[in-house]
């Protein structure tokens, strides 16, 4: 069941906030949104639930035994068993057919008889986010930050609260787990109204521009071919994966976050502008913001982070963007994402490209020339994120064509072009305004007029009806 | 309450502004439901195939009032010509809705269904599938569950009305070269379509000689027999889902499948007649005879596996008008036995009619070049391509055309291996009459385009081909272009070298295929 799905939209969502009213002073309330989140999941497939109510259960019971107020001398131990336990299951899982296709195409180039058995495993979807979700509350009681909760349903609840549960925001416990585990007062309506316009918003980018920004990336992947070699084809396949990413992501997290209100819970945003980004550095703090706070806290940091001095450092920032690509699937695409977003923060910060530039520009220019550039670079790593392995070089010798000065033909440049402009309008005219007041557009609704408000619905309504895409699809954070 | 208000204003007056609009677009465009629908995708330099036949079979006959109506897949599409059938009930209406596997058994259902409620003159669905279905219902991209969506769910009510203005509105946002539906020989099968209540004629890519024969070896094995053991069940359950959807309606549901290419053998046929025969005692309204289920015609008959090539249907029409008239207890027309009025016969290559027209002389005036340079020899002349970039084709313009007669045009090729040969004819004083098809005599396939009917190509003997297609003009006077091709560019840079020897073009009467061929 997926948010821009009829079932969820018209059954599902009014269904559970019907009962949730019913029930939300009562002790079953987290019963009840417990299930119903488990519904939700298991709605891709049952088989889905076992490793998801195996995660909670064990990290409950791994919580509660290394409570520090329990003084359990195996508290390292057990901690290290709860990370072994949910990565091992993670790994298997999500990496496991993987490593062994690798290792056994190694071993062919090197003319040896190597055959490990490709496990079919099925991945459930969202394992990469409710693990995370799982060890940030485990770290967290083990670092003495947060106490273990009493409550298994108030815990199950959390992992698999269904407005977060697929994609994301990655939930720290300690924001998540006492909002959930608390009496909730009853929303308001003008809350009510704020959450609309977040799932409202959500469905448009999602449906109008991340779908149809996603079926032109697909078409312009075709002519990536080996044997034609379009001038600058790789850049505009690049543009119109930025542009569905971004929309498919945010527009996860904007529904997300709309849902999750109206049962007066509040989620972490996950994007703020990150196209409008001067540096790596800048983007991580811009792009899947759950997900690089994640990494600093529970990785980066303890690996040492800035302390040891600048080598240990740059070793450390590598190792963390090697990991977050790999987190993200399994796939050679996304170990040389991540690497070049480990290779991207080093080489900024050794070089400082990023004062450079303003130094020798000035701020305003230099501001602008910054952002083109690092929008450039991402764009380019999202080659290596999207495109298979049959794409790939014919992307990249694209780009180097057209550096070269040889461009696409003209009827290709103006077809795909035309399609980039028209469902990257949308972002070229609401980026900036968000950019400039340092929020995320759909924020600014709050400090809209009523009939601004009125015309922002109108257009959604029919920017969905008349150009939303009508073959549904997933969101892509789904496979991670 | 005042909160309420206050807070959902915008939200509010956004509803009343939307609903005022649709309102007044549902007042002046009226629109039906299958306009009123979500169902094509319409999307960005995407064209859709599958999706705009339905669309335009329910938008087309939706409300028609016929009698008899009939759902499946390719197999019936093109296997079933609807005025056939119509002439041989007596002027009872045949409606063909058929159009593709990839529908699914929902997909016909929810077609029928919409189709009975909107018609109730409905007295029988037939439902014409391919006997395969009853090994394996397994179909990769199905889109059944936008056609009950669109035209068979509660949703299918609260569509808005301004979406019958998405495709125009689209059109004007994309720039009507880039919408799913821009292009103009599908626009030609719709109106094809339109035009025959439904039925498509066969333009399957024709498979010749060598391949055509590899290709019967694949899909009937070696022996050339079908050997089915297992039936999937599940065909059953769909079966009495359209059979209890008729009774309903007071309609009887005929069950048709469509012949092999190949003799059946194997134990499904034992477990299919069982099957049946419980549906019919369940549903008494089904009209299905077994021994039918897995006939057999020669291969001749058939342009693929699933598909009988053009003119076979012109039996099986009649094959399906009685099973209708069986089932309905209405008695076939007089002309039943008679072959099938002119507009619905299709010539077949015969080299015995008589011939209309034929130059071999490609260098005289009457023949003008464009890009190639002509030598002539014993054997034929030979066109070779300059290296110029454009057209390497030779043209010439033949009078006193018969209107409406099906012609064959050929032309006897043998070309460099490299080349493939395009032959084109347009109607001189209709610009929008053409045929073109292309012939890849290496592949031993040929595609046809425009008003094209049939097409083949026959080997002669010391490597010649005799390449043709027939078609019909409205005007007396035609424009033949034989032209080179390389792959499928008819406009190249030539390499000065590559070339084609034609030994003679000609235009001869076809024969018309009977009722009995």
């Amino acid at each position: 069941m997926t948010f821009n799905s009829y079932i969820f939209l018209f059954v599902f969502l009014p269904g559970v906030l019907a009962v949730y009213s019913f029930l939300r002073e009562t002790r079953y309330v987290n019963w009840f949104l417990s299930a119903a989140s488990l519904v939700f999941y298991g709605f891709a497939g049952p088989i889905y639930l076992v490793p998801l109510l195996f995660t909670c259960v064990f990290d409950y019971i791994i919580g509660r035994l290394i409570d520090p107020d329990r003084k359990n001398e195996y508290r390292k131990p057990l901690f290290i068993l709860s990370l072994v336990a949910q990565l091992g299951l993670l790994a298997t899982l999500k990496y496991a057919g993987w490593l062994a296709g690798v290792v056994n195409d190694a071993a062919g180039w090197f003319g040896l008889a190597v055959s490990l058995p490709a496990l079919a495993l099925i991945l459930p979807p969202g394992i990469s986010f409710y693990t995370f979700h799982t060890i940030s509350y485990t770290a967290d009681i083990y670092r003495r930050k947060f106490k273990p909760h009493d409550s298994l349903i108030d815990y199950i609840t959390f992992v698999a609260f269904f407005p977060q549960l697929v994609a994301g925001p990655i939930a720290r416990a300690s924001a998540l787990l006492p909002q959930l585990a608390a009496k909730r007062p009853p929303i308001t309506w003008a809350q009510a109204e704020s959450a609309t316009w977040l799932i409202c918003w959500g469905l448009y980018k999602k449906i109008t521009l991340a779908d149809n920004l996603g079926q032109l990336t697909a078409l312009i992947g075709d002519r990536l071919t080996p044997g034609d070699v379009q001038g600058g084809m790789g850049l505009l396949f690049a543009y119109a994966f930025a542009g569905q990413i971004y929309c498919d992501f945010s527009a996860y997290t904007d529904i997300a976050r709309g849902v999750a209100k109206l049962f007066n819970v509040e989620l972490t945003r996950n994007f703020a502008t990150p196209y409008f980004a001067t540096s790596p550095s800048d983007f991580w703090h811009r792009w899947h913001i759950s997900l690089s706070t994640w990494l600093r806290d529970y990785l980066y940091i303890p690996l040492g982070g800035e302390r040891h001095g600048r080598i240990k450092t740059l070793r450390n920032l590598a190792i963390t963007m090697f990991l977050g690509g790999l987190w993200h699937g399994a796939g050679i695409g996304f170990v040389i994402w991540g690497l070049y977003h480990g290779v991207l923060l080093v080489a900024y910060r050794v070089l400082r490209i990023e004062e450079n530039i303003v130094r020798f520009l000035g701020k305003g220019v230099g501001t602008v020339v910054a952002i083109v550039l690092m929008f450039h670079l991402v764009c380019l790593s999202w080659i290596f994120f999207r495109a298979t392995n049959v794409q790939l070089f014919p992307a990249l010798a694209s780009i180097g064509a057209l550096l070269s000065g040889r461009i696409m033909e003209w009827p290709l440049l103006r077809d795909f072009g035309y399609g980039l402009l028209l469902y990257g309008l949308p972002l070229f005219l609401t980026e900036p305004l968000a950019y400039r007041q340092g929020k995320e557009f759909v924020d600014l609704y709050d400090g809209w007029s009523w009939p601004t408000k009125t015309l922002a619905y109108i257009f959604v309504f029919y920017g969905v009806v008349m150009l939303g895409a009508r073959q549904q699809s997933e969101f892509i954070y789904f496979r991670f | 309450m005042s909160s309420f208000i206050s807070a959902f204003k915008p939200i509010l007056v956004a509803l009343v502004v939307i609903a005022g609009f649709e309102t007044a677009v549902m007042a002046v465009r009226r629109p039906n439901d299958v306009e009123r629908s979500n169902f094509l995708t319409l999307g960005y330099l995407r064209p859709e195939v599958h999706r705009l036949i339905v669309n335009e079979k329910l938008r087309a006959f939706g409300w028609s009032s016929p009698d008899v109506i009939q759902v499946g897949d390719s197999t019936g599409f093109y296997g079933v010509n609807s005025d056939i059938v119509t002439d041989q009930l007596g002027g009872l209406r045949y409606v063909n809705l058929s159009c593709c596997a990839n529908m699914g058994f929902d997909g016909y259902h929810a077609v029928a269904h919409f189709m009975l409620r909107q018609n109730p003159s409905i007295r029988a669905v037939v439902l014409y599938i391919s006997a395969f279905n009853f090994v394996s219902m397994d179909i990769d991209g199905s889109f059944a569950q936008p056609i009950q969506n669109s035209f068979d769910s509660v949703l299918s009510y609260v569509m808005p009305p301004s979406l019958a203005l998405r495709e125009e509105i689209l059109k004007a946002v994309y720039g009507s070269a880039r919408t799913s539906s821009a292009n103009p020989e599908l626009g030609r099968k719709l109106e094809f379509i339109r035009h025959h209540n439904g039925w498509l004629a066969e333009d399957d890519l024709r498979l010749s000689g060598k391949t055509r024969d590899d290709y019967w070896h694949t899909q009937c094995g070696p022996e050339l027999s079908i050997v089915w053991r297992d039936v999937d069940r599940r065909l059953f359950d769909k079966i009495a889902g359209l059979a209890a959807l008729t009774a309903g309606y007071n309609a009887k549901l005929v069950l048709m499948v469509q012949p092999l290419p190949c003799p059946f053998a194997g134990e499904a046929f034992a477990a299919v007649r069982r099957g049946l025969d419980r549906l019919r005692s369940t549903y008494p309204n089904l009209v299905v005879t077994p021994a039918d289920v897995f006939s057999s015609l020669p291969r001749d008959l058939f342009s693929s596996f699933p598909h009988l090539r053009i003119g076979s249907e012109i039996t099986n029409s009649q094959r399906v008008a009685r099973a209708v008239a069986q089932g309905l207890g209405q008695p076939l027309s007089q002309s039943a036995n008679a072959p099938a009025g002119p507009d619905s016969t299709f010539p077949i290559a015969d080299r015995n009619t008589p011939l209309t027209w034929g130059d071999d002389r490609f260098d005289q005036a009457a023949w003008k070049t464009d890009g190639v340079s002509i030598v002539r020899s014993r054997e034929g002349t030979r066109f070779t391509e300059l290296k110029s970039f454009g057209r390497h084709s030779v043209a010439t313009r033949v009078e006193r055309i018969e209107p409406n007669v099906a012609y064959i045009i050929s032309a006897v090729v043998k070309p460099d291996p490299n080349r493939a040969i395009w032959l084109e004819v347009s109607d001189a004083t209709q610009p929008n009459d053409y045929g073109r098809v292309f012939f890849d005599i290496d592949a031993q396939t040929s595609i046809r385009f425009g008003d094209v009917i049939d097409v083949d190509i026959e080997p002669l003997p010391e490597g010649w081909f005799r390449c043709w297609f027939s078609m019909r003009f409205q005007g007396t006077s035609i424009a033949l272009n034989v032209m080179m091709a390389r792959k499928w560019s008819l406009e190249y840079a030539g390499d000065g070298a590559s070339s084609i020897t034609i030994r003679k073009a000609a235009l001869r009467i076809g024969a018309r295929l009977r009722a009995d061929n």
